[in-house]
């Protein structure tokens, strides 16, 4: 009996050991779990089918110690990646942190430029981001992501060489509507054709319609005949002398000068004949221009309106015999 | 007519004969070369500088020797070589006949105000220091020695250099050259006969004798200055004779704004400056000069074609991109320069 009273006495005292024990082993851990670190998550994005141009987007959700920092610099740079593959854009964004841990999302964004005959299995390259915390790093590898990539044209193409408009693998583009304009055409020719006789008949009122087709001389003509109503003031000389020397440079087609004249008639032979009056409008000019000795009258109008009608008559002769 | 008016066109035309005179001499020395040895009678009626170029032997040194010899005044003559230093031109040390040493004027000293010309043969073979110094001398007659300025009133400076050779040559730095009113480029004379003259007739055959054979000092030498102000001051030029002029120095610097046109060329990058104050200038002085000279009291434009190449080719700098054919491009740009601008 009192064997058994011992037993059950020791009984209940291991029962309430091992209860204790379980009830702590529960509610006081004894050591706390280390975070985790890496890729947490990830959006990639269907890997087949893709053709050639199009985006890839890829995120990935990276966990990393609360006092590790991202290197901006770590990041694969924007640009070509291969002969067929560019990366877009490539950028990051903190998204959480607590005392133990930080969470970065890195977003990628590749455009692909392969253009493959059949289905064909790439590869985007692997990198690696770095996190730094003093002067300690933690690499976190991207790894190399698969796909296939499948070719611009229909799997089974109908009509491939078929004459049969209908069937035909290539066919025009549909005609496009158009509006009709006959009405506004007409219109826009009455339009036209009243506004050039408008021009033309201004022209001819001004006299610079057959201008370009007439002689310099005739044209140095009309503008000292309208100076000459104006030969009282000083400047109207010197304007229809100008007027005469254009003439001249245009016919000669450069600036003209009296130490050339030699030349000018032997190139203009139809002109030879007036040498000597020439020489003498030449002289004349200088003095008027340069020396400033010379008042103008109006028989000095009428000697240059003389010389560019001889000029022009010459020129207009030689025309005819050519 | 005023007494003074006709009494300064007489002492005009009196200066004229001689200027004629002073032409002649030198013509008679020198064979087919008369448009260069006018250009040279205008600079010195404009007391500019001038700087012969050319090939070897076609007869610089003895032009330039001819002129000064017919000009009259102390010359003195100086040969550019490489180890020519500033201080060589301005004294030189000796052991004086009590056997001390001793210190005495250089050539640019010594004969004083009355140094007319100073020859500078083979220029480019001096180092850019004696270049420096003759800048000096250049602009404004004068130099800095033994704690005292020494004037020039009546100095000219002749020189030349030989375009062939370029070993151990220093080219003229363009501030040097922008001195010089004129650069003249001497070529021998086409003409069959004066060549076969120069080949054949003795006198030519000792350039010594020749120079010595002209007349010395025909002018004299110390009224220069006050002819040159004299004649700049009666030669009238017009407002339209001086817009000519103002149209072909601005177009000579920005062809792109004349609508000039050079093959092979960009005008708007072709020139990248020349014709500054300076130089335009010696144009508008020398261009009076020249209608002097053919006895007009006004400049017409052919005064400035007779002198526009002497004064402006050197002047102009152009885009290093074309300076493989340089002188040819700046050539085609005066002559379309001429040929464009209109007068008036």
């Amino acid at each position: 009996m009192g064997i058994n009273l011992f037993f059950k006495h020791k009984m209940d005292t291991r029962n309430f050991v091992a209860l204790t024990l379980m009830l702590l082993m529960f509610t006081c851990p004894i050591h706390a779990n280390p975070v985790r670190t890496g890729i947490v998550e990830q959006s990639l994005g269907r890997d087949f089918g893709i053709l050639v141009g199009d985006i890839i987007e890829h995120y990935y959700v990276v966990q990393v110690p609360a006092d590790y920092s991202l290197t901006p610099a770590s990041l694969p740079p924007d640009g070509e990646l291969d002969y067929w593959l560019e990366l877009l854009n490539s950028d990051y964004a903190l998204i959480a942190e607590n005392a133990q841990m930080r969470r970065y999302r890195l977003h990628f964004t590749f455009q692909t430029f392969y253009a493959p005959l059949d289905v064909r299995a790439l590869v985007i390259p692997s990198f690696t981001i770095r996190f730094n915390a003093d002067d300690k790093a933690h690499p976190v590898v991207i790894p190399a992501w698969g796909f296939t990539m499948s070719p611009l044209k229909e799997i089974a193409p109908r009509g491939v060489a078929s004459d049969s408009t209908q069937n035909a693998f290539m066919k025009a583009d549909l005609r496009p509507i158009t509006v009709p304009t006959d009405d506004l055409q007409e219109q826009i020719w009455i339009l036209a054709t009243g506004f050039i006789i408008l021009v033309l008949f201004w022209l001819s009122l001004k006299g610079y319609l057959f201008a370009f087709t007439r002689s310099p001389f005739q044209q140095a003509y009309h503008q000292v005949k309208k100076l000459r109503k104006y030969h009282a003031e000083k400047s109207a000389f010197t304007q229809a002398l100008q007027a005469v020397h254009q003439a001249f440079n245009r016919r000669a087609k450069q600036a003209l000068f009296a130490h050339q004249t030699d030349d000018f008639v032997l190139q203009h032979p139809e002109l030879l004949a007036y040498k000597e009056e020439i020489d003498n409008f030449f002289q004349s000019s200088a003095e008027t221009l340069y020396s400033e000795q010379k008042k103008a009258s109006p028989s000095d109008f009428d000697q240059l309106l003389i010389l560019c009608r001889q000029l022009a008559g010459a020129e207009k002769l030689a025309l005819k015999k050519s | 007519m005023s007494n003074a008016a006709t009494q300064s066109d007489n002492y005009l035309n009196d200066w004229h004969h001689q200027a004629i005179t002073l032409q002649n001499n030198i013509n008679q020395t020198i064979l087919g070369q008369e448009n260069i040895i006018e250009l040279m009678v205008l600079a010195i009626f404009c007391r500019g500088h001038i700087l012969l170029e050319g090939d070897v032997g076609v007869g610089k040194t003895t032009l330039l020797r001819a002129a000064a010899e017919s000009l009259g005044g102390d010359f003195e003559r100086i040969e550019g070589t490489i180890d020519l230093m500033p201080h060589d031109l301005v004294y030189y040390t000796h052991i004086a006949s009590d056997g001390k040493p001793a210190v005495s004027e250089g050539p640019l000293l010594k004969h004083g105000e009355d140094l007319s010309i100073f020859f500078f043969n083979e220029i480019n073979r001096a180092r850019p220091q004696v270049h420096s110094l003759l800048l000096r001398v250049m602009a404004e007659r004068s130099v800095s020695a033994f704690n005292k300025t020494f004037h020039f009133p009546h100095l000219q400076v002749f020189a030349d250099r030989n375009r062939i050779e370029k070993d151990e040559t220093f080219e003229l730095p363009a501030a040097a050259r922008d001195r010089f009113m004129m650069e003249l480029h001497i070529k021998q004379p086409r003409a069959e006969a004066q060549l076969k003259e120069l080949m054949f007739n003795t006198r030519y055959y000792d350039a010594d004798k020749l120079v010595d054979s002209a007349d010395k000092a025909v002018l004299p030498f110390n009224q220069l200055n006050d002819i040159a102000v004299m004649i700049q001051a009666q030669i009238h030029t017009s407002g339209a004779i001086q817009d000519y002029g103002y149209h072909l120095c601005q177009a000579l610097r920005r062809p792109q704004d004349y609508d000039i046109k050079i093959s092979d060329t960009d005008s708007s990058k072709l020139v990248l400056g020349g014709m500054g104050p300076r130089g335009i200038s010696y144009l508008a002085r020398s261009a009076r000069a020249h209608a002097w000279l053919k006895q007009r009291n006004n400049v017409i434009p052919e005064d400035f074609h007779a002198v526009i190449r002497a004064i402006s080719k050197h002047r102009i700098f152009i885009n290093p991109v074309y300076n493989y054919n340089g002188e040819a491009i700046i050539e085609e740009l005066i002559s379309s320069v001429l040929n464009t601008i209109p007068s008036p």
